[in-house]
């Protein structure tokens, strides 16, 4: 049973990663990062519920990652804003001022 | 299938389930009359006129109060475990709580007197 | 499980320093929400008073056994004192550093004093960071403020790309770190404790499986983008860039140092049962990022790219101390993490005295730049030469040290291609030198003929003038001290957890 849960973390974490790399535009690059951070999640409840049951230190760490998630998607979502009314635009490929 | 032994009857329901909806569209496909015109292409609107555009933009106001809502919204989750054993920790910890919650009014009249959280 | 949840009192004097830190930003709050009218000397008096008495603190406890506080979350040492130190040391530094560009560039001033204290409250905990749960929230705290420092010109579109690409790769790196730690709470039994961890893995015998190595490769790769390590590097030279300077100063060393201890705990005392593993990866690293970090550096036109790769090539040489593993390859380290932050600090301050007075980061800008300002053009090339290592200042003291250091332990490849990259490197600083002290006649660049004078009394100089003459002062003569400096930082570092078994 816990092989499943880790299979699927793995896969979303994949799926986070991939998606980091290949999306264009911020909101969804934003979403992967959600992403990658839910894989954690399921990694540290899966293993909390069947080896920790009694301290289940692992659901502690998944509030505390959820909550910094959503502190990080909230600075992004800012960002993103700020972005948007400086160019009206919030494509990933389109920030090419900053190259060597 | 072999390997997930309880989830027998959920793989039953799922295909009752499919083969139900599959059912029931087609039933409904090929009972119903089809008319075609141009009020068939508006948006639904509980029935009364469409107004506007389907994709109409928001206002950037929600957005603002989305932000400040995440924050908040989230931070609670930790006043959960703390609640579930207030009898087990005593008063120090009430204090502790108290003085999480003080940092947090900070932040909530932070985001009202920076004007965060006004409309207009 | 019966939990102590009063320890504070019993534990507080471990964590005061953060303390005072944590509430006087609050105070500088509070103070901005109730007086409307800004009287902004007060918020940057109570900022360097609350950081002056936290260092204070630190430097009088500097000497301390290893105490573990807070349910095992939290370790104090002489380790982690004396980063914690540089740490506030660099804040101290750096906030006269930004007085007169946040004037300039009009930004407001409360935010900016509270980012930087937290990041440094962030960089603090991370030091002495015991646990998986208290070094990531740590780490968060640290770089969720170092991505709003970065994009706090909120109109200027290029600090907004280097502040969203900062945070998508920040973001990226801290998540694949969290899966690795996910990973080694679950393959230990259910421990969040590093110490506990180890023996969990120990015990339970899955220190060889591939579920570890999946772990320490997460890890690594999120330890090597914190402290942009070659393959990892590519943010860096952007963020540098994009950033306002004063924020970019003190990126360059806090995230650094906080970056480096966190390493040496978790490479230390979580992978202490694989230390061959470690160091093969390490030292690949480290060549990788002094070779390519100094051969790309060659070729930059701004200033402030070029700092950054040339600090992504220092971080190459400080990461020998940490590969030589034992007392004196850390008190090495330790030392040159010390002289790092008087060279870059130094460097930084005449750049953003440059770039306040003439607005260009340009490298061919500087030209004949000793006409119109010898103090500026005297510290920076000082600086510059101390970066590079130039035998009679303190960075050559500093890789003497290190080099020496791995030579004895046996990393001949690993210095051999540090030495000849910092030969590399003394070229592409000697360019700039060259470029600032020549003359070309009747050919003065419009930056240097619009470049203010300033007013030679000593008493009108501004902060940011005062910080150069110090750091160039300490990047000059520290080398000379360095036998007591070494012997001091050996004698605390030998009280550390690494060398207590």
């Amino acid at each position: 049973m816990l092989e499943h849960i880790l299979t699927l973390s793995a896969f979303l974490f994949c799926i986070g990663v991939f998606g980091l790399i290949t999306s264009r535009n911020m909101v969804r690059a934003l979403m992967c990062l959600e992403l990658i951070f839910n894989a954690v999640n399921i990694n540290l409840v899966a293993f909390s519920n069947f080896l920790d049951s009694s301290q289940i230190k692992g659901e502690i760490f998944s509030i505390f990652i959820i909550a910094i998630a959503a502190a990080e998607a909230t600075i992004g979502l800012a960002i993103v804003l700020a972005i948007y009314r400086n160019r009206k635009s919030t494509r990933i490929d389109q920030f090419n001022l900053l190259k060597w | 299938m072999f390997l997930l032994q309880k989830y027998d009857y959920f793989f039953v329901f799922l295909l009752i389930i499919s083969f139900f909806s599959i059912l029931i569209f087609s039933l409904s496909k090929w009972i119903a009359p089809i008319n075609k015109g141009p009020e068939k292409f508006t948006s639904y609107e509980s029935g009364i006129e469409p107004m506007g555009e389907a994709c109409i933009q928001f206002q950037i106001r929600y957005y603002m109060f989305a932000l400040v809502f995440v924050i908040f919204d989230v931070e609670t989750v930790f006043l959960y475990p703390w609640a579930m054993s207030f009898y087990n920790f005593g008063i120090s910890s009430f204090i502790e709580a108290l003085i999480f919650i003080l940092i947090l009014i900070i932040g909530l009249v932070y985001a009202w007197r920076k004007g965060a959280l006004e409309w207009s | 499980m019966k939990l102590e949840l009063d320890m504070f009192f019993l534990y507080g004097s471990t964590i005061l320093p953060e303390c005072i830190l944590i509430f006087s930003l609050l105070i500088i709050l509070i103070i901005d929400l109730t007086f409307p009218k800004k009287d902004t000397i007060w918020l940057y008096f109570i900022s360097l008073t609350s950081l002056l008495i936290s260092i204070i603190i630190l430097l009088f406890q500097y000497k301390t056994d290893p105490i573990i506080s807070f349910l095992g979350s939290f370790q104090t040492d002489s380790f982690n004192r004396i980063f914690q130190s540089f740490i506030v040391f660099c804040s101290i530094l750096c906030i006269p550093l930004s007085i007169e560009y946040i004037k300039c560039a009009k930004m407001a001033i409360p935010e900016f004093l509270i980012f930087i204290l937290t990041a440094t409250v962030g960089g603090m905990f991370l030091c002495g960071a015991n646990d998986l749960v208290t070094i990531f929230v740590s780490l968060e705290c640290l770089s969720l403020c170092s991505y709003l420092l970065c994009g706090y010109t909120k109109r200027d579109i290029r600090s907004n790309e280097a502040a969203i690409k900062y945070l998508l790769i920040g973001g990226t790196s801290s998540s694949i770190l969290a899966y690795g730690f996910s990973w080694l709470y679950g393959l230990s039994g259910g421990e969040t404790n590093i110490q506990k961890i180890t023996n969990g893995l120990l015990n339970a015998e899955t220190y060889n499986s591939s579920g570890t190595f999946i772990a320490f490769i997460c890890i690594l790769v999120g330890l090597a983008f914190k402290l942009s390590l070659v393959p990892f590097h590519q943010w860096t030279p952007d963020i540098y860039e994009g950033s306002p300077t004063p924020v970019v100063a003190f990126l360059s060393v806090t995230s650094k140092i906080a970056g480096l201890a966190l390493a040496t705990r978790i490479l230390n005392i979580l992978f202490s049962f694989s230390p061959n593993e470690w160091k093969i990866f390490l030292e690949i690293l480290a060549i990788l990022s002094m070779i390519l970090g100094n051969l790309v550096a060659i070729t930059q036109t701004s200033m402030k790219r070029m700092l950054a790769y040339s600090s992504i090539s220092q971080i190459g040489y400080i990461l020998i101390g940490l590969i030589t593993g034992d007392l004196k390859g850390y008190t090495s380290m330790t030392i040159y993490v010390f002289f790092y932050i008087f060279m870059n600090l130094g460097t930084f301050a005449c750049i953003i005295l440059y770039s306040l007075r003439t607005g260009t980061d340009n490298i061919r800008d500087y030209a004949g730049l000793y006409i119109k300002d010898p103090l500026l053009s005297f510290s920076l090339t000082l600086c510059l030469l101390s970066l590079g290592g130039l035998p009679p200042l303190t960075g050559f003291f500093g890789k003497l040290y290190l080099f020496w250091c791995g030579w004895q332990s046996g990393f001949y490849l690993l210095v051999f291609i540090a030495l000849i990259t910092s030969v590399i490197s003394l070229y592409y600083y000697l360019k700039i030198i060259k470029l600032i002290l020549t003359k070309k006649n009747n050919e003065i660049n419009p930056y240097i003929q619009a470049y203010i004078i300033t007013s030679p009394t000593f008493f009108s100089k501004n902060p940011i003038e005062f910080v150069m003459i110090f750091c160039v002062l300490g990047s000059t003569f520290l080398g000379i001290i360095i036998n007591p400096i070494f012997s001091f930082f050996q004698d605390s570092l030998s009280l550390s957890v690494f060398f207590i078994k």
